[in-house]
């Protein structure tokens, strides 16, 4: 089995979108994604028929795919946890085991943060895909 | 994959290792448990019927997001596949070799497998024993057919004088 491998999306002005919004978010956001990053990298089936672990963007975003996940951080002063909703954004090549990473994004009920996450991923794409920019290997 | 360093330096902030502790218990088993599901070509029915659980439960165990296994779940998945699991608490160096196994998690080999493999490890150290004898060495032979025989002197003591190489087999066949 070959591991996935994470690409990160670099604009022509030098801006990393991945890793900018990873440092934006805080240690418990970072530690989730981090994890499911190292866990994706080693699965060999991304595309389990109910639980797939990318799910194709539709509509405006059409050719973006996403990565879901969840992080239950625990809330020390209720004594319980909550969940926060993620998704990392990108571009999935299947044939080649790749993603490139054009962004993230959390969903705060009907709610993303930052708001314009999918547009500018978008954007992000539609260079990458004229050959604007550049890549480097996710770290 | 991350490299050690590069791991130890985001977890030198504590919000950051909590929740990797938290991530690694909740997700990483599910990935174990899909990963194992694969290398031994088991269907989440079939595991289910040797676990001794619902097939519900099986397929919560293998679901990255579902987050609240129960070690009863756990212990029965373990009986399932005919591996052991190990829970304790370690310190972060082990952790991050740990991560550096994640490849590695499907390949873990029954109960029955390793004993197989263990049994066949005796058998051969008992045809060494009897080989170079219980008591002494009066011969050493390969599996079967004599290349040289050694003799042993012994005193009356039963302690070691001398070892020759009697090679008059060899003499007897030019």
């Amino acid at each position: 089995m070959t591991a996935w491998r994470f690409l990160d999306y670099i604009t022509e002005e030098r801006v990393v979108p991945i890793a900018d919004w990873y440092d934006a978010q805080d240690g418990q956001v970072r530690a989730a994604f981090d994890l499911r990053i190292e866990l994706l990298r080693v699965e060999d089936d991304w595309g389990h028929r109910r639980r797939g672990r990318v799910k194709a963007l539709a509509k405006a975003h059409r050719g973006l795919t996403q990565i879901p996940f969840e992080v239950d951080v625990w809330d020390r002063a209720r004594r319980k946890s909550r969940r926060r909703r993620l998704r990392a954004l990108g571009l999935w090549k299947q044939a080649i085991r790749e993603f490139v990473f054009f962004g993230g994004v959390e969903e705060h009920g009907q709610n993303y943060v930052p708001a314009d996450a999918f547009d500018r991923a978008m954007r992000h794409w539609r260079a990458f895909e004229q050959g604007r920019g550049t890549t480097r290997d996710h770290i | 994959m991350t490299t050690f360093s590069e791991l130890w330096r985001k977890l030198r902030d504590k919000a950051y290792r909590e929740q990797m502790v938290a991530e690694q218990a909740k997700r990483a088993i599910p990935y174990q448990v899909r990963a194992l599901l694969t290398s031994r070509g088991y269907s989440q029915k079939e595991l289910a019927a040797r676990a001794g659980l619902h097939q519900g439960a099986v397929s919560r165990a293998a679901d990255l997001d579902y987050g609240n296994l129960t070690l009863n779940t756990i212990v029965r998945l373990a009986a399932g596949f005919d591996v052991a699991f190990v829970g304790e608490f370690v310190p972060f160096s082990r952790f991050v070799d740990y991560m550096n196994r994640l490849p590695t998690l499907g390949q873990v080999a029954t109960f029955e497998d390793e004993d197989r493999s263990r049994r066949g490890e005796t058998v051969a150290a008992s045809q060494t024993m009897e080989a170079f004898g219980r008591h002494g060495v009066p011969s050493i032979r390969s599996t079967g057919t004599p290349i040289r025989m050694a003799k042993m002197r012994n005193d009356d003591s039963g302690r070691a004088l001398a070892i020759t190489i009697d090679d008059s087999d060899q003499r007897r066949s030019r």
